[in-house]
């Protein structure tokens, strides 16, 4: 009997152990991905990822693709994406810190190189409920919205680049998109 | 004398267990083989899929991104068309048919490659005269289109690739896999 009882804890804790590390553990490890990727240029900046982080980050892509990213936290406010890229294939993939795909878009997708994506924070059931009782907020022209269901995440562009000479003039044109704060 | 079997191994032994499985099911679940006999396989990222987590949790723990899903597919390749595992000591020839092919794909070792072209896509490579396109995979460079692969050891490769809107990972075509001299 009392064995039993304890192979029956020692289940339990398999089960909550396997559980926890499931739901924590991937998030942990993006978290620490991009704080280490934003130490230098902190959150809700946009910056080109060197070539080795970028191999790390995203295998598949070839080493030469510019690929630039936003550590975004709309924890305290939205934030704004003035995306600035030049002619050509892209894509965008906005992550939550879990690694979920939240959006994503392509060059196809959008008809269009230069845009805006506003973030948010993705309101709870208690704000749901009481803006359901407020009138209708007034509609501002912000492109498009893309609410995230966590504080924090990642937005990535990518841009594959075929001629190496052409690195240089496409990450320049990428350095123009901003990622900051709404005003 | 205290018991060996105390409440802390029970306690310590679950814990272990607990994570040992999360792992291991991070690694197997979600893996779904392609067209008979195909070594590639294909991670089911869906986010409506019961091993959804598990699948996600593959990719960050390996410090990777999970693929965006839309118009790229990722598959990996752990052995070559017979089965074998992948091994730097072996070359490797991968072949694409001539006609149904990505219009856009790369490959890559996921290990550390050794000095060359770690990723090569499709943009960069010369195809055959009947359109088919042959490469290498090799630790030593090759001539005509080569993917540098790790020095030693065991290594998986990495096939992205574009599909049509609303086409399933089964209808994207795939490299064969050949193992050349060893």
């Amino acid at each position: 009997m009392r064995l039993t009882y304890w192979c029956a804890v020692a289940l339990f804790t398999a089960v909550a152990c396997h559980a926890a590390f499931i739901l924590f553990a991937p998030a942990y490890s993006l978290d620490r991905s991009i704080l280490r990727l934003a130490s230098g240029t902190g959150t809700n900046s946009f910056f080109i990822l060197p070539q080795e982080a970028q191999r790390r980050l995203l295998p598949g892509y070839p080493a030469q693709s510019v690929v630039g990213i936003c550590a975004f936290d709309v924890s305290s406010s939205d934030v704004t994406l003035n995306a600035n890229l030049p002619d050509g294939f892209w894509t965008l993939t906005i992550y939550s810190n879990h690694g979920d795909v939240i959006y994503s878009a392509n060059n196809t997708q959008t008809g269009t190189n230069t845009f805006t994506v506003a973030l948010s924070l993705a309101p709870d059931l208690l704000q749901m409920l009481k803006q359901a009782t407020e009138k209708e907020p007034v509609d501002t022209d912000t492109g498009w919205t893309v609410s995230s269901p966590e504080p924090r995440g990642l937005v990535v562009l990518w841009y594959p680049v075929v001629e190496a000479a052409q690195r240089d003039s496409i990450m320049r044109d990428m350095s123009r998109t901003a990622c900051q704060p709404a005003a | 004398m205290k018991p060996v079997f105390s409440a802390p191994f029970f306690i310590l032994g679950g814990a272990l267990a607990g994570v040992a499985s999360a792992y291991l099911a991070t690694q197997t679940l979600g893996l779904t083989g392609l067209a008979g006999g195909s070594p590639w396989q294909a991670r089911n990222v869906a986010a409506s899929a019961l091993v959804h987590p598990y699948t996600i949790a593959y990719y960050l723990l390996g410090g990777r991104l999970p693929p965006s899903g839309g118009p790229f597919v990722e598959f990996t390749a752990s052995t070559d068309d017979s089965g074998n595992p992948l091994t730097a000591s072996c070359d490797y020839v991968l072949s694409l048919q001539p006609g149904n092919q990505p219009a856009w794909w790369s490959l890559t070792a996921l290990e550390e490659a050794a000095d060359g072209k770690a990723t090569v896509m499709s943009q960069g490579i010369v195809a055959e005269a009947d359109g088919s396109v042959r490469l290498s995979a090799s630790r030593h460079p090759q001539p005509g289109n080569w993917v540098a692969v790790p020095r030693s050891g065991r290594y998986h490769l990495l096939y992205t690739a574009s599909r049509e809107t609303g086409a399933s990972a089964e209808a994207v075509p795939l490299f064969s896999l050949v193992k050349g001299s060893c």
